[in-house]
């Protein structure tokens, strides 16, 4: 899809994932390509169920069954080769050193993320003693820097602590610390501020903007609030049944949304200042499940634009329109007659 | 500012199943679940029919058949001849002089062919129609001990037949009275609160922590000696019972608990719904489906107490017969090791048990259709 | 943790409470008291004025009060270790649940640390090779082994072993030894005899220590610290032992209540098939008799072994789990 660049840290090619339930296969990623930059912010943008959280864990392996990565690439360029993480096998000494080493990850459940037996001290240490080789006490200093870095007060303390013992904010810094504590070059944050309050989300966004500047690393945002991806992203894919319908810059997201859905979703936001008394507009029905995706474009049922006979039937492709932004969508492919063109 | 989403509109293409319609889909699913419940079916059948298919009565003696090991059908005769009709040969009893013990010789010149609905011992099916007819008996003077006799001389696989009618049956009885006691007392516990329900809970926690066969033990020798087999049946299923209420009590009271805050009981409190029938019509049904998942896993431990006592000589008690008395001939040792075939009545207990207990594991995972 | 365990002890009143309270009604559920059943005794071995003592008697064993100073009464003797007189066996109780209590514990603790040794690790290995066909043959098995009544499990291995090797294996001892003082020989005799009710006890045991381990890693391997232990490169070997085994232990540990109370239940019917001198057995014979001194202080001992049982694997927890260790 996209070309190689040297400036290119992570590219994903045709990436399907499917989990065989007694129900049937879940096609839950359906031919996902993108590029993530090296130290740039690539926001994946969604509602839930769309197969965002999936893209992001089969980025580092971790599907687990009766999930199964069908095919396509998953092209690591950070390391003197090219890798390919999908043909490494699954307890590979290399895959593990990219595992926290090279890519990784924060997860949305702060509360549940950390192991409740164990201090924070000894989860952080696991981190770096299973990726550097350095002596206990080079680690333990390591460690500590590291939560200092992540703006946790008194960090010698916190690494004697155990998870219970912190607040749901605290407990994602010292994630934010073990992510963070071997340097890696693409850190994927999978809602990491879903669960928190709003102040303490704004300080977390604050310190993973603050610590990509320091540590020079790629960030795939995953998220399903438009606000927080405004915040942190560069370049935004917009995921819709585990297919991506539209790619494009943050500003023309905001400004010119381009397919039907990326449009549904913005017009869902609530604004301040207009009180032309409309009702706020919600996107009709629900995502249907995945088990039962609709024919021809899988938005079809919901979108305000449906084409009869065409949208139900055939499945669009992506087109790359000439700004370099991409979307799947037949209002704006000029291959198929009768369809209004924009680009004129 | 997060994406919304609406309701499911009323077009939805999609299929709407009621929980109860999921729990079935699932656990018809559960191949093994669904074997258990055929097995079942099949036993509870053939016990129904007990009489019927029974060649002998229960009390039936043969005396000079006494511990003669089972003999089978055969199909084919002393020259190979092959017959569609079954027969069994005639049995011939002596005394080993060397060892002084009774053996049992083939006669391979008697031949007895098995006739089918012949007539046989009188019995009553279902204590209300008097017949003679048997699925199947074999000519006089023939015998026909298919897995056996007992030190009396009757035939096992008849006396495992009647016993079925009890074993298969003082479980159910049992668990349905601890289910009365159990949601009566769990719905009083979860409904009040407050002093009642933490000594409720003790008392729970206390049956739940000991070990039942001390207690059942301590409580059938209360069932006097002088009461009639029928009451000792009864009596027992109500011993089973008073120790195994706790469970389902738990569980309801825990149920209860968490409903009584529900906004459709408050509402319903609210509009001066009587006590009865907020429980009746609200809490009840809500309750049941988790119950009836709780009782059946208790079935088959039911069965294995009634079995235990019997086998102890505490439970059911002459003329009535069940699996557990039938199993107490082979208590003695030296009887096991000589008339190994005593045992076959456990092979019974082990089916019924694992049945039970597949289709209540099926029934376990069925009940939460939203997992996996 | 001490004002845990403090607070844990508290609880443990009521509850030791209501245990002998049941073992005092079940006490004196059978018809007719002590001193009925005395004078029957006394009378079967020829005494026959006895009967017009009756009324003494009464008073002089407190029969006569209400039940619940007899029930203080009797509360005060068996905190002090006084536990009554056996009415068959004509010595104090005590003495003869002394006799049987080593043996009993013996057994009991083989019989539990083998179920929970190998129970555990193939409880694991079930668990992370899930539906593979050695899962699938451990399940099967868990299920024959659940379902077996224990005392035939003792049956059917007395009948193997007499087939293979002619001996009647009962009891814990040959005859030769059973009288005969502690020597080599003898704790050999004891073995080729032990295997048998320890087998048969753990086989049920052991299936319901796997299948427990089973769904508890099973749940724990589904948990976000795992994965977030995947993602951070630890091996998957460690993910398994130092993350999901440590956390997979906990609701095994608050269990061991209920694994004494299947080795109690477990042992109880084999004892008697096997005829092992076991306080099962002395349980059986007395609620048989209905000697009610004797058989209602085993079972409140038993029903107290389970409760201090329970209370020790809530302090074990405690200590396993910093969640309980430091609230």
């Amino acid at each position: 899809m996209s070309a190689h660049d040297a400036s290119s840290l992570l590219s994903v090619e045709d990436l399907h994932v499917h989990f065989h339930t007694e129900q049937g296969t879940v096609q839950a990623v359906n031919g996902v390509s993108f590029t993530v930059g090296r130290g740039q912010t690539l926001g994946v943008l969604g509602e839930s169920g769309c197969g965002k959280s999936v893209t992001g864990f089969s980025l580092l392996r971790l599907i687990r069954p009766p999930g199964r990565i069908e095919r396509g690439r998953i092209v690591y360029h950070g390391l003197d080769t090219e890798l390919d993480l999908v043909q490494e096998p699954s307890r590979s000494p290399l895959l593990r050193q990219v595992r926290g080493g090279e890519i990784a990850m924060i997860f949305q459940e702060p509360m549940t993320s950390l192991d409740p037996v164990y201090t924070a001290g000894n989860q952080v240490l696991e981190a770096i003693n299973y990726h550097l080789d350095v002596s206990q006490a080079a680690a333990w200093d390591m460690a500590v820097t590291m939560l200092g870095k992540v703006g946790l007060p008194e960090p010698q303390r916190i690494m004697h602590t155990y998870p219970h013992q912190l607040s749901g904010g605290m407990r994602q810094r010292v994630m934010i610390a073990i992510a963070l504590a071997c340097h890696p070059q693409l850190l994927i944050a999978d809602e990491p501020t879903t669960a928190l309050d709003v102040t303490t989300e704004a300080q977390i966004l604050e310190l993973l903007q603050e610590l990509q500047t320091d540590l020079q690393m790629a960030i795939l945002f995953i998220t399903h609030d438009l606000g927080v991806i405004a915040e942190m992203a560069q370049e935004v894919i917009v995921m819709y049944l585990g297919e991506i319908v539209e790619r494009t810059d943050i500003e023309s997201l905001f400004a010119e949304p381009l397919h039907p859905y990326t449009r549904a979703l913005l017009e869902s936001i609530p604004r301040l200042g207009t009180r032309d008394g409309k009702r706020l507009q919600a996107i009709e029905g629900v995502v249907p499940s995945p088990a039962d995706i609709p024919l021809g474009c899988t938005f079809h049922p919901r979108c305000p634009d449906f084409m009869p006979g065409l949208c139900d039937v055939h499945a669009p492709t992506p087109q790359t329109l000439t700004d370099g932004r991409q979307v799947q969508c037949f209002l704006y492919d000029d291959q198929r007659p009768g369809v209004r063109n924009l680009q004129s | 500012m997060t994406v919304s989403s609406a309701t499911v509109s009323p077009s939805s293409p999609y299929a709407i199943l009621s929980v109860r319609q999921l729990m079935w889909r699932r656990f018809r699913r559960n191949r093994l679940a669904v074997g258990g419940v055929w097995i079942l079916l099949g036993l509870y059948l053939v016990s129904a029919f007990a009489g019927f298919v029974a060649p002998y009565g229960v009390r039936t003696t043969h005396d000079q058949f006494a511990l003669a090991p089972p003999h089978g059908l055969h199909f084919r005769d002393a020259d190979g001849r092959f017959t569609l009709r079954p027969f069994v040969y005639g049995l011939e009893s002596s005394v080993d002089r060397s060892t002084f013990r009774k053996i049992f010789t083939r006669v391979p010149e008697e031949t007895y062919s098995v006739r089918f609905l012949g007539r046989g011992v009188e019995y009553k099916l279902w204590g209300l129609i008097e017949t003679n007819r048997h699925l199947f008996t074999v000519e006089d003077p023939g015998v026909i001990f298919l897995l056996g006799t007992d030190r009396q001389g009757r035939d096992l696989f008849s006396r495992i037949l009647y016993g079925s009618q009890v074993s298969l049956t003082v479980g159910l009885l049992g668990v349905l009275l601890a289910l009365v006691l159990g949601t009566v007392i769990g719905i009083v516990a979860g409904y009040f609160g407050g002093l009642l329900d933490s000594v409720i809970q003790r008392v729970i926690e206390v049956l739940l922590s000991f070990p039942q066969i001390p207690l059942w033990l301590a409580l059938a020798t209360l069932v006097p000696p002088t009461w009639s087999s029928i009451r000792v049946y009864f009596g027992l299923s109500l011993v089973l019972s008073i120790v195994n209420w706790g469970g389902l009590a738990r569980q309801v009271r825990g149920m209860v608990y968490a409903l009584r805050e529900e906004d459709f009981i408050r509402a319903a409190r609210y509009t001066n719904c009587s006590l009865a029938r907020i429980v009746l019509r609200h809490l009840l049904p809500n309750t049941l489906s988790h119950v009836l998942v709780v009782a059946t896993l208790a079935i088959p431990q039911m069965i294995l107490g009634e079995t235990a006592l019997s086998f102890l000589g505490l439970g059911i008690r002459p003329p009535m017969t069940s699996w557990g008395l039938l199993l107490s001939e082979a208590q003695h040792v030296r009887v096991v090791l000589q008339q190994t075939w005593l045992l076959i009545p456990s092979a019974f207990v082990i089916l019924t048990i694992i049945c039970f207990n597949f289709m209540g594991d099926g029934l376990r995972d069925a009940a939460d259709p939203f997992s996996q | 943790m001490g004002a845990y365990i403090l607070r844990r002890l508290l609880t443990l009143v009521p509850t030791v409470f209501l245990i002998t309270v049941l073992g005092f009604i079940i006490m004196e559920l059978p018809p007719g008291d002590y001193v009925d059943r005395y004078i029957l005794q006394q009378q079967a071995q020829g005494n026959t004025g006895i009967a017009d003592q009756e009324a003494m008697l009464r008073v002089r064993f407190g029969l006569d009060k209400p039940a619940a100073v007899r029930f203080t009464h009797w509360l005060g003797a068996f905190a002090r270790g006084d536990f009554g007189d056996s009415l068959a066996q004509n010595r104090p109780v005590r003495t003869i649940i002394g006799e049987r209590l080593l043996l009993t514990f013996v057994v009991s603790f083989c019989a539990f640390l083998l179920s929970w040794g190998i129970g555990i690790p193939l409880g694991i290995y079930s668990a992370t090779h899930q539906y593979s066909k050695g899962d699938n043959f451990l399940t099967v098995t868990a299920f024959l082994g659940l379902g077996l009544p224990d005392f035939l499990i003792a049956l059917i291995f007395l009948v193997l072993a007499w087939r293979v090797s002619g001996d009647v294996l009962t009891g814990l001892f040959s005859s030769e030894f059973t009288t005969a003082s502690w020597s080599w020989a003898k704790f050999q005799d004891l073995l080729r005899h032990l295997w048998i009710p320890v087998l048969a006890v753990i086989l049920t045991g052991t299936a319901w220590v796997m299948r427990v381990m089973r769904g508890n890693l099973l749940d724990v391997l589904n948990s976000n610290y795992i994965q977030a232990a995947r993602a951070r490169g630890v091996p998957e070997r460690v993910v398994v032992w130092k993350h999901g085994v440590r956390n997979a232990l906990h609701p095994l540990v608050s269990a061991l209540g209920q694994t004494l109370v299947w080795l109690v239940n477990g042992f109880t019917i084999t004892s008697i098939v096997l005829d092992l001198p076991t306080i099962q057995t002395v349980y059986l014979n007395a609620t048989l008799s209905q000697d009610i001194f004797l058989g209602g202080t085993i079972l409140i001992l038993i029903g107290l072994l389970v409760v201090i049982g329970t209370f020790l694997a809530d302090i074990l927890l405690a200590w396993l789990d910093p969640r309980i260790r430091f609230s």
